[in-house]
């Protein structure tokens, strides 16, 4: 088995845990739990790019690997922003956006199942 | 002459800002010839962007405090890491989650931002919870060594994180005697 | 001992895998949302971290090497981040269990 196979193997892996984690986002229970499994696609995700940059030699492959870092830190920070709405008023001041949008947003599922 | 000296520290953060930004241009670019000139006018104008934003405070890094800081935190995650995996994969994970309390003693600022990252990245502990007096961590375990291994990391990122400019107004120990909410 | 850094860059690379499976066997096996993101966050990062150390010994050139490096520590901080927003969320959510408390 040459080099090329076994990383590309890995790169396959990769993609089966992804999909086993997307057993979460059929689970739930909370949105929370969904989102982790946002959280993983972003790491798995990143290791598949620099995989795939290895094996192709093409570095560019590697700058979408940096994009979709960020990007998927932009999409967690984006959900707790529409989920906790108001209440977040503490971590993100800053941040400006219409509050009546999110509350609503807010009490729709994140509460479908409480834990003790 | 107030005006002056402030724009000179103003002139001072925004170089070295920039120098920080040029390197990530150049790592990002590989140092392509043809990228150097946008990647002039994208380093000065991100300067002043950043520089623009809150916190107006500014920090620095204390190379020595990095020195000794990174070793403990490679291992320590390794660490982590394995911890976090053989509970995985074993038939009896063993969870005894537990929410502990841990009072500031770290200067407000960076450190503090710094702290809650790093305890989510060390073995069996994630911070959940951010305010001006404490810091809330979920446990994997109820263990008794905790306060003590928290309290190393403290110290650790203290020597990590300079104040600059300003003398500093709140050392570490001074934030603890805040009164509990 | 170019040949050994080629070795011990794949074992990196391989050694990582099992680091990947368990954040995902970690998210589907663990019992509530706070140790999900226990698993999620450090495992993966561990992961991420091996296979990017195979990949600098690999490639064995700085530029590619800082970028990759450039690339863990965002995402080191980034999933340490979401991590702990996530869980402010969780647990706000999940009500209060008993904190308990430690005096400095």
């Amino acid at each position: 088995m040459n080099d090329t196979t076994l990383l590309l193997a890995c790169v396959l892996f990769l993609l089966l845990t992804i999909c086993l984690g997307l057993l979460r986002v059929v689970k739930g229970p909370t949105a929370a739990d969904r989102m982790l499994t946002a959280q993983l696609f972003g790491t798995s995700g990143v290791g598949i790019f620099l995989l795939l940059a290895e094996v192709s030699n093409h570095p560019t492959l590697r700058h979408i690997a940096l994009v979709y870092a960020m990007l998927a830190a932009v999409a967690v920070i984006t959900f707790v922003r529409r989920y906790r709405g108001a209440e977040a008023t503490t971590t993100f001041r800053a941040a400006k956006t219409a509050p009546g949008k999110t509350e609503t947003i807010k009490t729709a599922s994140l509460n479908t199942e409480k834990k003790a | 002459m107030i005006l002056f000296a402030d724009h000179r520290h103003y002139a001072r953060r925004l170089l070295r800002r920039s120098l920080e930004l040029a390197v990530v241009w150049l790592v990002l670019t590989g140092a392509a010839p043809d990228g150097l000139l946008p990647g002039l006018v994208v380093v000065i104008s991100a300067a002043v962007a950043s520089l623009l934003l809150p916190p107006g405070r500014s920090w620095v890094w204390r190379p020595l405090g990095l020195l000794r800081f990174l070793p403990f935190f490679l291992l320590r995650s390794l660490l982590a890491g394995t911890d976090v995996a053989r509970r995985a994969f074993s038939r009896n994970p063993r969870l005894a989650p537990t929410l502990v309390t841990f009072r500031w003693r770290l200067s407000e600022g960076p450190a503090r931002v710094f702290f809650a990252n790093t305890v989510s990245l060390l073995p069996g502990t994630l911070s959940v919870g951010f305010d001006r007096e404490k810091l809330e961590i979920h446990s994997l375990d109820d263990d008794a060594g905790l306060e003590q291994d928290l309290r190393r990391l403290e110290t650790r990122i203290d020597e990590l994180f300079r104040q600059e400019s300003e003398p500093a107004a709140e050392r570490p120990g001074s934030a603890s005697e805040a009164p509990p909410p | 001992m170019a040949d050994i850094r080629h070795w011990l860059a794949l074992g990196l690379i391989v050694a990582a895998m099992p680091f990947f499976l368990a954040g995902t066997v970690g998210l589907l096996r663990f019992p509530d949302t706070l140790t999900r993101i226990h698993a999620v966050t450090k495992a993966d990062n561990v992961g991420l971290g091996l296979l990017v150390t195979g990949l600098i010994l690999r490639n064995w050139s700085p530029a590619a090497g800082a970028e990759l490096l450039l690339i863990w520590v965002l995402v080191l901080s980034a999933g340490a981040t979401a991590g702990h927003l996530v869980g402010a969320t969780a647990r706000r959510d999940q009500g209060r269990p008993a904190a308990t408390e430690n005096k400095p």
